[in-house]
């Protein structure tokens, strides 16, 4: 699913690709207080994994996902 | 032809250009890191593009992929870089360069490919010192498909970083299990190879230790290329290896393995020993990890160069920190000293005092280089600057591939404008003279002057785009020069300066024959072997540089090399024996002059025809090469110490003003640069003087040459009363050429000749009018 910008958040869901890592930056970059919400997203393509780390937004809810709920979100919060 | 496979042939050139570049590279400098990396990407890359093709490419692949083997082998250490390495697998790139000049041709690979594929495949295996193909066994496309996980202790070095919370949980999932640890270390351009790294990794089973991190530090957001991979994944897990190998078989050299058991899991020791520091038990292992990674850090801040209106600012900061550390570790009793070293540093003015203080108490060597930094300078952070250098990549300047013919098509049509353009002026006058309609000629006038302007940057845009570096000729001779000078036993060096020096992609095209010649001269006749250059007093090496410069708006291009040099005794001698000078010459001729000799037609001495200078290709031929595009060759030497040739080339092709002279019934070009004078001159005023025929123009005499002879053309049926004088000077001394007519001057884009054409002496290309008739365009300099 597209990754759903507004103004004060960024929701990501189900399986976000690659060709959205880019705009995702420049909302990062825009909206410094933005949140990123992760609670409903299965699989994001390791570009947009990589701009969550090097950019560090802050974070909403923790995932449902198991995988990224056990493993990535302890990363994204504690670099 | 199919274009994916068009397309395969041109980056597959590529491939094996860049590889032979940094083989050669390597041979002089075989710790090279990122030439060993280069050179192992694009063997991996080629065995890859190859594969798409299999069947019918099947040899390639192998080949490649045996390089790929020897070249991955080099990069860990196992095998050393050699020469016989080297030659290994420069031969198997040249076998592969034939392939591709095959496919190019027939679409596909010659029938022995596969036979001489395997055996070559199988030589290079066995540079291993393994058996061939026993690669197959684990599976196509596994890199480093012979992981029988080594529990070296560098494999698990990683681990180690982990923090002991991970390591605990970790140990306490796995339990008694075998494990593995792995390290995936994506390509940067994966993302562009279509690869989602991540989702690898989410598949790998039973993962027990999840860990990433960046590979680089990451950049500032706004120069976050987020399509650069910057990931590190580390991760272990208690699959079998089996699994874990075949879910990584398409990145398989991107990928670590190594056996692990939950002993490898269990924390490091935790670090301060000596040092003045006793730690309080309520501080905890993680702590004092991170206290001392705090430490380290310091120590390292302290070896950046600073500003001189900073290092106060750092000092006073860093004893704050400190302090503050140091009261949360429980080690207070550091603490006056510390206060004691900060008030000594401020003293002295550097950083000195505290560094020492620190640096026992730092138990890990930290990563990055400590320099001794005496004064605060003000010079710019080196190291700051070589982080960021990395960075500045993504952003590199965008090329494009364009076909040369889309070029030429532009360059035609640029002049014909040039051409059209110039009717304008005469359009005007004709509306002054024949319509009185004086306004309308001046607009018309003033609009041309627009256009003319506009026009000149257009040429002058598509020249340049024209322009290619001399490197593209260049290139080549540093494998040339290693093969030969290997063949002949001779101790040579290249040196290459100023390959980035551009002129008109004919100039180059022209230029590369000669080169050839030039530099296999030196090769062969011009360095002496080894021994002889040791008896003459020299050392053994011999040298050959290359240098490309511009002067003016010509390309200047020097050979030298400091080889035996050119005798002019023996250049005099050779040439009076062919008759190409008299005995007076030999008597009177200088010993530059007599050394130029060298470039007169039939001069080259049967010595220097050998099969490597061979082919007919004589240092007369360089010199009407030259000729040809409007350049000049020159030698010069000091005998038993070094030669030089130089040649001097315009850098463009560019429009050219040529005088139209009709001459029966035809148009001829003649560029206007040479052109002294018109006059018409009465039949009475023409005298005999022996075979020649002259005239007095301005009280000199002027010698007078009937073009339509030269040319072979018919001789002029109507007696004229005046003939038409063309007065020219083309080397030198001025000479009359008595044609038909004269017409106006034109501006044409001067194109050599082609096909069957191509080697006509006496013209110096043609050019297509603006009415779409051809011009030739004389080379007296030739004729003459």
């Amino acid at each position: 699913m597209p990754i759903a910008l507004t103004d004060d958040r960024a929701v990501l869901s189900e399986t976000c690709v690659i060709e959205e890592a880019d705009s995702l930056l420049a909302w990062i970059k825009e909206h410094p207080g933005g949140v990123v919400d992760m609670e409903r997203c299965n699989h994001m393509h390791a570009a947009i994994l990589q701009v969550l780390l090097a950019a560090r937004p802050t974070f909403g809810s923790p995932p449902e996902d198991a995988f990224l709920k056990e493993h990535v979100w302890p990363l994204l919060r504690n670099p | 032809m199919n274009p994916l496979l068009g397309q395969f042939i041109l980056e597959a050139r590529d491939l094996l250009e860049e590889t032979s570049k940094g083989l050669l590279q390597l041979e002089s400098n075989p710790d090279n890191m990122p030439v060993i990396n280069g050179v192992f990407r694009a063997m991996h890359t080629l065995k890859g593009s190859s594969g798409l093709f299999e069947p019918d490419f099947l040899p390639l692949t192998k080949v490649a992929h045996a390089g790929e083997d020897l070249l991955d082998a080099v990069r860990n250490r196992e095998l050393p870089f050699s020469s016989k390495l080297t030659d290994l697998l420069l031969e198997s790139m040249d076998l592969i360069s034939q392939w591709l000049d095959e496919i190019e041709g027939a679409e596909k690979l010659p029938a022995a490919a596969l036979a001489d594929g395997v055996q070559f495949a199988a030589k290079l295996r066995a540079a291993l010192g393994k058996a061939p193909d026993v690669e197959e066994v684990v599976g196509k496309g596994v890199g480093k498909g012979d992981h029988e996980g080594k529990a070296a202790p560098s494999g698990v070095g990683w681990l180690s970083s982990m923090s002991a919370q991970k390591l605990a949980e970790a140990a306490k999932k796995g339990g008694s299990a075998a494990m593995t640890a792995l390290c995936y270390e994506p390509d940067p351009s994966a993302f562009f190879f279509g690869e989602d790294p991540f989702y690898l990794v989410r598949q790998i089973p039973e993962i027990i230790l999840f860990h990433m991190e960046a590979r680089e530090p990451w950049p500032a957001v706004d120069g976050l290329d987020p399509y650069q991979c910057n990931l590190r994944f580390m991760v272990v897990s208690c699959g079998p290896l089996a699994e874990l190998t075949h879910l990584f078989r398409y990145v398989g050299e991107q990928v670590q393995f190594t056996a692990v058991t939950v002993a490898d899991l269990r924390p490091p020791s935790p670090a301060p020993s000596g040092g003045a520091l006793s730690g309080s038990s309520s501080v905890s292992r993680t702590d004092s990890e991170v206290f001392q990674a705090i430490l380290a850090e310091q120590l390292f801040i302290l070896s950046l160069p600073c500003d001189a209106g900073c290092w106060r600012g750092r000092l006073v900061s860093m004893g704050k920190f400190l302090t503050n550390c140091f009261q949360r570790m429980g080690f207070t009793e550091a603490i006056a000293p510390l206060e004691k070293v900060i008030k000594e540093s401020e003293s002295v003015r550097n950083f000195e005092p505290v560094r020492v203080f620190l640096a026992p108490m730092v138990t890990g060597i930290p990563k990055k280089e400590t320099q001794k930094t005496s004064l605060p300078s003000l010079a710019p952070p080196v190291s700051q600057a070589e982080a960021a250098a990395p960075q500045a990549e993504p952003s590199a300047t965008k090329i494009l591939k364009i076909d040369q013919s889309r070029i030429d098509r532009m360059l035609d049509l640029v002049g014909e404008l040039v051409v059209a353009k110039n009717s304008l002026p005469f359009l005007a006058s004709r509306a002054e003279k024949e319509y009185h309609a004086r306004r309308l000629g001046q607009e018309i006038l003033e609009y041309y002057g627009v256009i003319n302007q506009l026009t000149e940057e257009l040429q002058a845009s598509v020249m340049q785009v024209r322009m290619l570096p001399v490197s593209s000729i260049f290139q080549r001779f540093p494998r040339l020069v290693r093969d030969i000078s290997r063949k002949l036993g001779k101790n040579i060096q290249l040196v290459m300066e100023g390959e980035e020096t551009e002129a008109d992609k004919n100039i180059i095209e022209v230029l590369s024959d000669p080169m050839i010649h030039l530099v296999r001269n030196s090769l062969d006749h011009g360095i002496e072997d080894p021994s002889a250059r040791r008896a003459a007093g020299k050392p053994e090496e011999g040298q050959i540089r290359l240098s490309a410069f511009q002067e003016g708006d010509r390309v200047i291009i020097e050979i030298r090399d400091d080889g035996k040099g050119v005798d002019p005794a023996v250049i005099k001698a050779k040439a009076y024996e062919k008759g190409l000078i008299d005995e007076e010459r030999v008597e009177n001729i200088t010993d530059q002059e007599a050394i130029q000799l060298i470039f007169a037609p039939g001069f080259s001495t049967a010595e220097q025809i050998s099969d490597l200078s061979g082919r007919g290709v004589g240092m007369d031929v360089v010199n009407t090469t030259l000729k040809r595009v409007g350049g000049r060759v020159f030698v010069n030497s000091v005998k038993g110490e070094w030669t030089l040739v130089r040649l001097e080339l315009p850098m463009t092709m560019a429009i050219t003003r040529v005088m139209l002279i009709e001459l029966a019934g035809a148009m001829y070009g003649v560029p206007l640069e040479i052109v002294v004078e018109t006059v018409r001159v009465e039949r009475s005023d023409i005298h005999r003087v022996k075979q020649q025929e002259a005239t007095v123009l301005r009280g000199r005499l002027l010698p007078l040459v009937r073009l339509r002879d030269l040319l072979g053309l018919s001789s002029d049926e109507n007696g004229r009363r005046e003939e038409a004088v063309l007065v020219v000077r083309p080397t030198g001394e001025e000479i009359g050429l008595i044609v038909d007519d004269f017409q106006k001057g034109m501006d044409i884009v001067l194109k050599p000749l082609e096909g069957i054409l191509t080697g006509l002496p006496g013209y110096s290309g043609g050019a297509l009018m603006g009415d779409g008739r051809v011009l030739l365009v004389l080379n007296l300099k030739e004729l003459l």
